[in-house]
């Protein structure tokens, strides 16, 4: 009873956010006027909540809960820190989109705020089923807010795609975890973890148990859109209502992403030469295929998802190093990519024609006459994407890359940098278009505008701020993921 | 240690970030010419702490002078860490004296978006003496790679008709080149543990066969920037096409981060692998001055043809460098420094006329010489500069640069040596074609004498090509010591120096440069 008690002390935070998202759902459904702004308010106040909650009670480095099935420790802790940062600025940068159109219901926040309670628990997993249960949160939360703008058929169309191949990916997800359970008897990480390394040791890994890891690769590697599994993305990015789009740029993939380093780092810490090369490789593809495929976009959403795809690559380019240093080189990888993406969207969301953002980059033509603030803005938050020092973009590159040479993965930081310089072509087509071309003729009757919403100004403001004062204070942030993946207990170069 | 009371060189690469501020600030119809006077007061200031340096700087210690250290991002070992020696106080000197002289020339020429043009060049200010005083090798990227940014936008916005395809391919080139070396730069610190570069200047890595990888990458960013054959062709694109300072500043300072970055990085960090590749390193460079010269020959448009002439003059400097002598890399140093005044002025004097009559094209001109006297002396001066006449900077750069190749090899400065000829031959055509000749078209001949602002920015320089060309100990003397140090580093061969010719040619002079300071 005692053990019962300490736990769901220790579960606060998930609680806090588990049952006020759901009082939200009641305070929406009986509010009046759609409830959206009210909804949102407490929305953040609830989210911020639970965070404090979290940090208040932090006790020991390591906590675990529910019979081992969930951790607490410090990675945990600063990737649901940062979920909750991105999620309430994608709701800020969402806001001002959302209102007043036929998106503004109470649903939206309360939608957030089931998917960040999955992507706690996925931080915090510790087990094969509780990975499951809060990857499918989050993922259904996902799944309704692609298709949130219902009345349209292009959103309802993404929803359903994401839908059906998100099906396909748990379905491989549950497929792996059987042949894993099959093969250790447990479907926790711990015992999981010694069960294959007592195998691995004396000969070559059983080969239904690669085939379950490969399975859950795949899975993982369809929620953080990587190649070969990206297909997904570019589609479900141009459908989803772009107010949606920068949710999924911002916050998800983190998620996934430390579950997926956990996996490779506790349960399969004894494969590592089995999954070391197939990391690699999905590193590689997202790398490449993102850098080409962006380059014949004329959609700034499709461009900006291909980017997403080839910014997962380089950030599993530190997963593959399978060190401290190169997990810890992600977390700062990813967290300067959040701020970027959220900077990036809630410009886009900022820009509207005719009441609606901007998707086209055709749209952007002479931003730089017509909104300078806007375009220069814009341009910081793309030399920053490209990584070109002294942006924090760049600051991001080099942790990677640095964990990638340390571990002597050479070729594959040749790969990563060149396919940089790739990418950085589409990254200043941007740029082009906002500086160097003259707006069309014309284009004075349909003229972009800036909607007077604060807080994606706000989000903006933040994330230029922290672009360009990276440099100055570079530390904390390494610190800090240090922090985050010394409790993964990995090796150091 | 020389007087490290005020964090000068802190002062130079970030004042001109400040000013950048206020011109930002700058509003209402004056906001372009205020933001003109805030950014030539502040170059000007940058200037005078450039000079004042100079002349604190200490010319008989070889180590870093006006050193400042701060830690930056401790977990992977990054200091702030900057200082000058020998061999960057002149380029630290050059990047604050073209400034301003850019600032200057487009007082006339740029007439949109001044603001914005205004605060790009303070920015590429800031970068500039960054990389040149940098003694951290991510400190360096940082400063080498951000150029990028603002040269990309003044080719992009203030170029001429193709300047999209020129400042993609600017943008494209380097950065190519740049991340290459950046990974270069990471296994050297994966293996040395340090980003220090005293400190990986004095322990070369012993693995030769790493090193000779290491020595690619870097050479990969360099050459590139350099421009050396065959990844030159951005540099005539982007000189075309950029508006006059953009082209100052390309030639007078970009150019050198390349023939700097080799002198600082291949040369002491890879000193085995300098030796071996230097054959190759000939070989470009041998290609670069007779194959550019020869196509600079035949061009019509005189930005183009200058274009190519530093590409050949840029291919003295690796000569030199590579010889690994004394004299070569003198010769080297004051090859850039030279080169960096005299084509820097080159293109204002081509700025001059084409914002008289809007055309690059050489046949568009003729005569000129009744109508602008002023003019077609300092072009005179500027254009015998670049061929080389004894009497002017540009002599004692390729002299002192043939004299090391001559110790390398006889064939070498033989071949190398014909360079001289072809540039004398385009740069004399060029000054017949545009200074003298019938005056065909009546409004090239009627065009007007240098205006006072012209007359500013190109006398000094003028001045300063003449004054080097009769005492080059202005220069070799400081960084004597430097180059020494430097030779030490890379291991050359200290035989070198015995020779008899070469203590002849270094006699000479020195010399030359003694007489002059008495």
């Amino acid at each position: 009873m005692n053990n019962l008690i300490s736990d769901l002390w220790a579960f606060a935070p998930e609680l806090t956010l588990g049952i006020g998202t759901m009082l939200l759902m009641i305070v929406g459904a009986y509010g009046r006027g759609g409830g959206l702004k009210t909804v949102s308010i407490l929305s953040v106040l609830l989210w911020l909540g639970a965070a404090s909650v979290m940090w208040m009670g932090t006790g020991p480095d390591e906590v675990r809960l529910f019979g081992d099935m969930l951790i607490n420790d410090w990675f945990a802790r600063i990737i649901k820190s940062l979920t909750v940062l991105g999620t309430v600025a994608a709701l800020f940068v969402a806001y001002g989109d959302i209102k007043g159109t036929i998106m503004a219901r109470f649903e939206f926040p309360v939608l957030m705020g089931f998917s960040m309670l999955g992507l706690f628990l996925m931080a915090s997993a510790n087990d094969l089923l509780a990975l499951y249960v809060g990857l499918e949160l989050s993922s259904l939360a996902l799944y309704v807010l692609a298709a949130f703008n219902r009345n349209d058929t292009v959103s309802s169309e993404a929803g359903l795609k994401y839908f059906i191949l998100g099906a396909i990916s748990s379905g491989l997800l549950l497929f792996g975890s059987s042949l894993i359970y099959g093969y250790t008897g447990s479907t926790q990480f711990d015992v999981i973890a010694a069960t294959l390394g007592a195998a691995v040791v004396p000969g070559p890994t059983p080969v239904i148990v690669v085939f379950g890891m490969v399975l859950i690769i795949a899975a993982l590697t369809f929620k953080i859109a990587a190649a070969p599994f990206h297909m997904w993305t570019p589609d479900v990015y141009e459908g989803a209502p772009t107010s949606v789009t920068a949710f999924f740029a911002i916050v998800p993939k983190l998620g996934a992403l430390a579950l997926l380093i956990r996996l490779l780092t506790g349960p399969f810490e004894q494969l590592v030469a089995d999954w070391q090369p197939i990391v690699s490789f999905i590193a590689v593809a997202s790398m490449v295929v993102g850098a080409f495929a962006a380059l014949v976009q004329p959609n700034f959403k499709r461009l900006l998802a291909y980017s997403a795809i080839a910014n997962i690559g380089y950030a599993l380019v530190g997963v593959a190093t399978g060190t401290h240093f190169g997990m810890a080189s992600v977390v700062v990888y990813m967290t300067i990519y959040m701020v970027t993406s959220a900077g990036t969207f809630g410009l886009i969301l900022l820009l509207r024609r005719h009441g609606v953002a901007v998707t086209k980059i055709a749209d952007l033509t002479g931003l730089s006459k017509t909104h300078p603030v806007m375009a220069y803005g814009m341009a910081a938050m793309m030399f920053s994407m490209a990584g070109i020092p002294p942006l924090a973009g760049f600051f991001g590159k080099l942790a990677v890359f640095q964990a990638a040479v340390a571990s002597q993965f050479y070729v594959l930081a040749v790969i990563g940098v060149v396919s940089s310089v790739v990418a950085a072509w589409y990254y200043l087509n941007v740029i082009r278009v906002m500086f160097f071309e003259k707006p069309a003729e014309g284009a004075e009757a349909h003229p972009v505008m800036i909607a007077p919403s604060l807080p994606g100004m706000v989000v903006v403001a933040f994330s230029l701020i922290f672009l360009a004062g990276f440099i100055l204070m570079p530390g904390p942030l390494n610190a800090w993921a240090a922090m985050a993946t010394e409790s993964l207990l990995l090796p150091k170069p | 240690m020389a007087p490290t009371v005020m964090p000068y060189l802190s002062l130079m690469t970030f004042l001109p970030l400040l000013g950048a501020f206020f011109a930002m600030l700058a509003r209402g119809e004056n906001a372009g010419r205020i933001a003109q006077r805030i950014g030539l007061g502040v170059t000007l200031i940058v200037l005078v702490v450039a000079v004042y340096v100079t002349v604190l700087f200490d010319p008989a210690m070889a180590d870093f002078q006006f050193v400042e250290k701060v830690m930056w991002l401790p977990a992977l070992g990054l200091t702030y860490h900057v200082g000058i020696d020998g061999i960057s106080v002149y380029f630290v000197l050059l990047s604050a004296l073209l400034t301003p002289v850019c600032l200057l020339a487009s007082v006339q020429s740029v007439k949109t978006r001044v603001r914005e043009y205004v605060i790009a060049f303070l920015v590429l200010e800031t970068f500039m003496i960054g990389t040149f005083v940098a003694l951290d090798t991510m400190l360096f990227y940082v400063f080498f790679e951000g150029v990028l940014i603002p040269m990309f936008l003044i080719i992009g916005i203030w170029g001429g008709a193709r300047r999209i395809y020129s400042a993609f391919k600017l943008f494209l080139y380097t950065l190519l080149g740049s991340v290459l070396m950046l990974v270069a730069l990471l296994v050297l610190y994966a293996k040395v543990g340090t980003t220090d570069m005293p400190i990986l200047m004095a322990n070369p890595i012993a693995d030769v066969g790493l090193q000779k990888w290491l020595w690619l990458a870097v050479f990969a960013s360099f050459a590139v920037k350099m421009p050396m054959w065959p990844v030159h062709t951005w540099l005539p694109d982007a000189h075309v096409e950029a508006p006059t300072g953009g082209s100052v500043i390309l030639a007078g300072v970009l150019l050198k981060m390349g023939g700097y970055g080799f002198l600082r990085f291949s040369l002491p960090m890879f000193p085995e692998a300098s030796q071996f590749f230097a054959p190759m390193m000939f070989a470009l460079s041998i290609i670069a001055i007779i194959y550019t010269s020869l196509i600079a020959l035949v061009q019509t448009d005189i930005k183009k043809m200058i274009a190519y002439s530093s590409v050949a003059h840029m291919g003295f400097v690796t000569l030199g460098i590579f010889t690994l002598t004394r004299q070569g890399i003198d010769g080297a140093i004051f090859q850039m420094i030279s080169h960096g005044l005299v084509s820097g002025a080159l293109f204002l004097v081509v700025g001059v006329i084409y914002d008289r009559l809007h055309t690059r094209d050489l046949n568009r001109y003729g005569g000129i010489v009744k109508n602008m006297p002023v003019y077609a002396t300092l072009f005179m001066i500027f254009m015998l500069g670049s061929v080389g006449l004894p009497g002017t900077s540009g002599f004692v750069g390729e002299f002192l640069s043939l004299a090391g190749a001559f110790q390398a090899s006889t064939w070498v400065a033989l071949l190398a040596g014909t360079g001289l000829i072809l540039g004398s031959t385009y740069m004399l055509w060029l000054y017949r074609k545009v200074v003298f000749g019938p005056a065909d078209n009546a409004d090239a001949a009627q065009m007007e004498d240098v205006t006072k602002i012209e007359k500013i920015n190109l006398v000094p320089l003028a001045v300063m090509v003449l004054v080097l060309g009769v005492m080059p100990s202005l220069v070799l003397e400081p960084i004597s010591a430097s180059v020494e140090k430097l030779m030490a580093q890379a291991g050359a061969d200290a035989t070198a120096n015995t020779d008899p010719f070469a203590e002849l040619l270094d006699d000479v002079s020195d010399g030359a440069g003694a007489e002059e300071v008495q």
